[in-house]
């Protein structure tokens, strides 16, 4: 926190030339603000989820699973930034989101105990939560005529990701099934946790761009609503991270089943980056 | 006796006092207290309308006219074309209480303003207002005329006329609707005005013999207050020799007919109007013989207030000509005023420039509508090359200065006539000569005797050679020379001597050698060095003090203008100016409208004078001099600055979707981008703002900034935070 403190005081610094035909808001040219950030992965339920090639997406809803359409991300953003002209602006922007990563998978791993009995394991996870912190120097502009920190405001910033993936504890479930001669079965349930991730961390970059409009509520308040799209480019020397998640959990027809692998993970964290590329956020900023 | 006496001496004082305001006129101004039709915002007259239940309107027509008829008239009402309470508004509305003398509850339903302008004109409202222009009073004869024309007008509001239209309009917009059949309709309509207005004006005892005269006046109306030839004697003097040719030998013919074309037109021709008229006033009996109820002599001094305000609107309207023959019919009648010398002087300083920017046909209307006594004004004019208008001018502003040599204004204007003069192409003040063409001639005729030297042209013209023609024109003798071809150089003779005139002359020349050694060190300058003094150059105006003159705001739909909005826009807009100009310390002194039962007549007056100064600037070629030049300079001391603003915005609100909706389709996370944008992209303002200073005379800064966003308050007030700190 300190070095976000260090950098931004260096940057106001950095900005602090003045150039006396920018007016700013009002004769204000420094700005600090505070998002919330929400994402509805809408083109995945819209598009993906009803499809063939869709993947099982699931909460857990009194202890059995659903399938879920719509697993809202959340977050929050400070952020502060300085027009160096009316339409030309640094900033700097601190980002904290909370994704909800798919596990669409279930596994099934299942012993022939007779000719016509048989034991198995049915695995299902809803999702990992992944928390994501993003550091974000951007350029703001805006169109001709326009006089920022106001009005509609273009952002293009370049993001440095750092991610890690918390426990999803109860929200596993492990599923027994035993069948018999006569075709009956009996089942169990129980959550489990049998993954410990806490320790993952990956860093990330990527770029973003956000389109937000910034409404004067008085002189000192700005009220802003807008849309941000990232893009990422994961760090491949930190996918080692996943290694200890190998493991063997049963095999099926003589072979060992993976349940979690580092790639599975990978895979789902980039298929939540994806399915919440567009990011609707929310706040106020305060002008001085 | 001595009553006697006193009315003599009452009629002298007041006929003194009259001949002495048209000596020094100025703009006639309103009087007294703001009629509620000036300060009562227009939607709340749309509001209170519409609580009215006494039309077949639906709701919503209603609500379509009542807008229509309340801004639209409130626009005129605030245009600073219109007053109340001055001389003519006072006159009109002695008329009207004559003329509704036994109608006391129609009376005072009605109000009558004046409009300043030229056009000759009356109209009424649904609301009770009728409009009267200085025009039309200046072209008419007596008060039985003006009476028979407020008499029509109050038949129309009292017929509803108005609403009838709108109604008709309103019904057939369905059905395959044609330009005549409005016409027709509108047609009918002026029939049963002039009918129930001979009524009107029957009842109220006045003569029948004006009524068909009016006619005449309307057809009449666009040629001058009179038909007075105009010609060499006018223009030539001592000093000033003209020759014959520029002056027109035929008559313009005056082309007006009584019957014409009338299918596509709102008003019938003036022959089925005056027939009419005429089976309507012989059915009627008992006629009076009153030309005039009012006090002898009034409709004449109105009317001359009419005539000289006319000759000030045309100055400002650039109608220079019609300006200076007003002024040679007016001359006759008052040969001592200053006002008609100051005008005149500014009309030949605006055409002289108008002809140095080749622009002279802005200024003259084309051959083919030449008509009647004015077209040998025209044809002066034009029939004049760039040096012999120039020296004309010049001419005629010594001699009006010569009137006034204290007068500021004139020697104003004599000093931007020189320094026209000056910057002339190919002009040097060496070739002026000092003798007047009639002192050359005479010289000239003198050395030809006394030489006993021969014409050098003697034979009949038909025998000449092309160059004993050409010597014939140019008229050269050995001792002596006179190129008749350069008439003018002789036109200034008394200037070529007169010190003030050398002076000046000086002047000018000491002030080119400085812009001339300037430019040199400007080339010599580097890059860098030149930027900076470009830069440096272009300094910010001063607005510490300004005056805001009435900002104007419009609001547009996809298809019209909501009225509604744009009341509201522009209390917001006047509100964010003056918040922006608190915030960077500037002192705004707020002329609008929304303040005028608090700011009085005086602040009304002082808004017109201003409205009509940015009308005469935006229009004026570069030297130009203002109408209003002592009002101004007035002005300027009573408020203390020099800078005016005037300002207006405009707001569109129209998202458009259709591309995005085939985007989203084909990138559907591109969603959220295509569906916010156009809701705020469908914002788009418009701010102008234009700053005159009254000290130059001149527009020292324009600005044009459009943005998308939704014009609240706070973003108005930033923009204009902006704009008022960079202007």
């Amino acid at each position: 926190m300190n070095r976000i403190l260090s950098l931004f005081i260096i940057f106001i610094f950095c900005t602090s030339l003045s150039i006396s035909q920018t007016s700013g808001y009002l004769g204000k040219r420094n700005l600090i603000g505070f998002n919330l950030i929400g994402s509805i992965p809408l083109t995945y339920n819209l598009f993906v989820l009803n499809s063939s090639t869709a993947y099982g997406q699931y909460k857990v809803e009194n202890g059995k699973f659903e399938e879920a359409s719509n697993l809202f991300s959340s977050g929050f953003s400070f952020s502060a930034s300085r027009v160096l002209k009316n339409r030309f602006a640094l900033g700097l922007e601190f980002r904290s989101v909370n994704y909800k990563t798919l596990m669409p998978y279930s596994i099934n791993i299942r012993k022939q105990n007779s000719q016509f009995a048989f034991s198995g394991e049915l695995l299902r996870a809803p999702y990992l939560k992944v928390n994501d912190i993003t550091f974000s120097p951007y350029v703001e502009w805006t169109k001709e005529g326009g006089l920022l920190p106001i009005g509609l405001v273009h952002q293009l910033g370049i993001n440095i990701h750092s991610l890690s993936l918390e426990n999803p504890k109860s929200d596993f479930l492990m599923r027994y099934q035993y069948f018999d001669e006569n075709s009956n079965y009996t089942m169990e349930q129980s959550n489990e946790t049998p993954l410990d991730i806490d320790q993952i961390n990956l860093l990330a970059f990527g770029v973003n761009y956000k389109l937000q409009l910034r409404v004067p509520i008085n002189e000192y308040l700005l009220f802003h609503v807008g849309v941000r799209y990232q893009m990422n480019i994961f760090m491949s020397q930190n996918y080692t991270g996943f290694d200890w998640l190998y493991t063997t959990n049963g095999t099926y027809e003589g072979k060992d089943v993976t349940f979690f692998s580092s790639d599975e993970i990978m895979f789902n964290i980039r298929r939540s980056y994806r399915l919440n590329i567009a990011q609707i956020e929310s706040g106020i900023s305060f002008a001085f | 006796m001595k009553i006697f006496s006193f009315i003599i001496i009452l009629f002298v004082a007041l006929n003194s006092l009259a001949q002495k305001n048209f000596d020094s006129y100025t703009t006639i101004q309103a009087e007294g207290k703001i009629p509620n039709d000036f300060t009562i915002l227009s939607s709340s007259k749309v509001k209170t309308g519409m609580e009215e239940q006494n039309t077949t309107l639906s709701s919503r027509e209603r609500k379509v006219f009542l807008e229509g008829i309340h801004y639209g008239i409130d626009e005129l009402l605030q245009s600073g074309l219109v007053i109340y309470g001055d001389e003519i508004s006072k006159y009109i509305n002695d008329v009207a209480d004559k003329l509704l003398a036994k109608e006391k509850k129609l009376r005072d339903q009605l109000r009558f303003y004046t409009i300043k302008s030229n056009a000759t004109n009356a109209f009424s409202t649904d609301q009770g207002i009728i409009f009267v222009t200085t025009g039309l009073v200046s072209q008419l004869v007596n008060e039985a005329q003006l009476a028979f024309i407020l008499a029509h007008e109050i038949a129309h509001f009292t017929e509803k006329h108005v609403i009838e239209t709108f109604e008709y309009k309103s019904r057939n917009k369905g059905i395959n609707y044609q330009i005549t059949q409005l016409a027709t309709y509108s047609k009918d309509k002026e029939f049963e005005a002039d009918i129930l207005g001979i009524e009107f004006y029957q009842k109220a005892g006045y003569t029948k013999k004006d009524i068909l005269r009016v006619f005449d006046v309307m057809m009449y109306s666009y040629l001058p207050i009179d038909e007075v030839p105009i010609g060499r004697s006018y223009f030539q003097s001592e000093l000033c020799y003209l020759p014959s040719n520029l002056f027109p030998t035929d008559k313009f013919e005056i082309k007006a007919a009584e019957d014409y074309d009338d299918s596509r037109s709102s008003h019938p021709n003036i022959k089925s109007r005056k027939e009419k008229a005429l089976l309507k006033i012989e059915s009627l009996k008992d006629w009076g013989s009153n030309s005039a109820y009012l006090a002898e002599g009034r409709f004449e001094y109105v009317r001359n207030i009419s005539r000289f305000e006319g000759v000030r609107l045309d100055l400002i309207n650039q109608n220079f000509l019609a300006a200076l023959y007003t002024i040679f019919i007016l001359e006759k009648e008052f040969p001592k005023s200053n006002y008609l010398n100051r005008m005149k002087s500014q009309a030949w300083l605006n055409i002289a420039s108008y002809k140095k920017e080749g622009k002279l046909d802005q200024i003259i209307p084309k051959k083919s509508d030449w008509e009647g006594e004015i077209s040998s004004l025209y044809y002066f004019i034009r029939n004049m090359r760039n040096k012999e208008l120039e020296i004309m001018a010049m001419r005629t502003i010594e001699d009006c200065r010569l009137k006034d040599p204290e007068n500021e204004e004139l020697n104003l204007i004599w000093k931007k006539m020189i320094n026209s003069l000056y910057t002339s192409e190919g002009f040097k003040k060496e070739d002026l000569k000092s003798q007047t063409f009639q002192q050359a001639t005479d010289s000239l005729s003198l050395i030809l005797s006394e030489n006993k030297v021969d014409s050098v042209v003697t034979l009949p013209s038909e025998e000449l050679s092309k160059y004993d023609k050409i010597k014939k024109k140019v008229n050269t003798i050995e001792n002596g020379s006179i190129d008749s071809t350069k008439f003018y150089l002789y036109n200034l003779s008394d200037l070529v001597s007169n010190e003030l005139f050398n002076r000046e002359w000086e002047l000018l020349d000491q002030a080119n050698l400085r812009n001339e050694k300037l430019k040199d060190s400007i080339n010599d300058l580097s890059n860098r060095a030149y930027k900076r003094y470009i830069k440096n150059k272009n300094e910010q105006t001063d607005l510490s003090k300004y005056i805001l003159v009435d900002p104007s705001a419009v609001s547009y739909t996809k298809r019209s203008v909501n009225y509604e909005k744009s009341e509201a826009l522009k209390i917001k807009y006047n509100e964010a100016f003056k918040n922006a100009s608190d915030l960077l310390g500037l002192e705004l002194i707020s002329i609008d409208r929304f303040n005028l039962a608090a700011q009085g007549t005086e602040s009304f007056n002082d808004r017109g004078i201003l409205t009509s100064l940015l009308i005469q600037i935006t229009n004026s070629p570069k030297e130009k001099m203002l109408v209003d030049y002592d009002i101004i300079q007035n002005l300027t001391k009573k408020y203390g600055t020099s800078k005016l603003v005037f300002t207006i915005v405009e707001h569109l609100y129209y998202p458009e979707f259709s591309g995005n909706i085939f985007y989203s389709i084909l990138f559907p996370p591109l969603f959220p981008y295509f569906f916010a944008a156009p809701f705020i992209k469908g914002n788009n303002t418009e701010i102008n703002v234009l700053v005159l200073d009254t000290k130059k005379g001149e527009i020292t800064a324009v600005g044009q900034y459009f943005f998308e966003e939704p014009s609240t308050k706070l973003v108005l007030q930033a923009h204009l935070y902006d704009i008022l700190k960079n202007l």
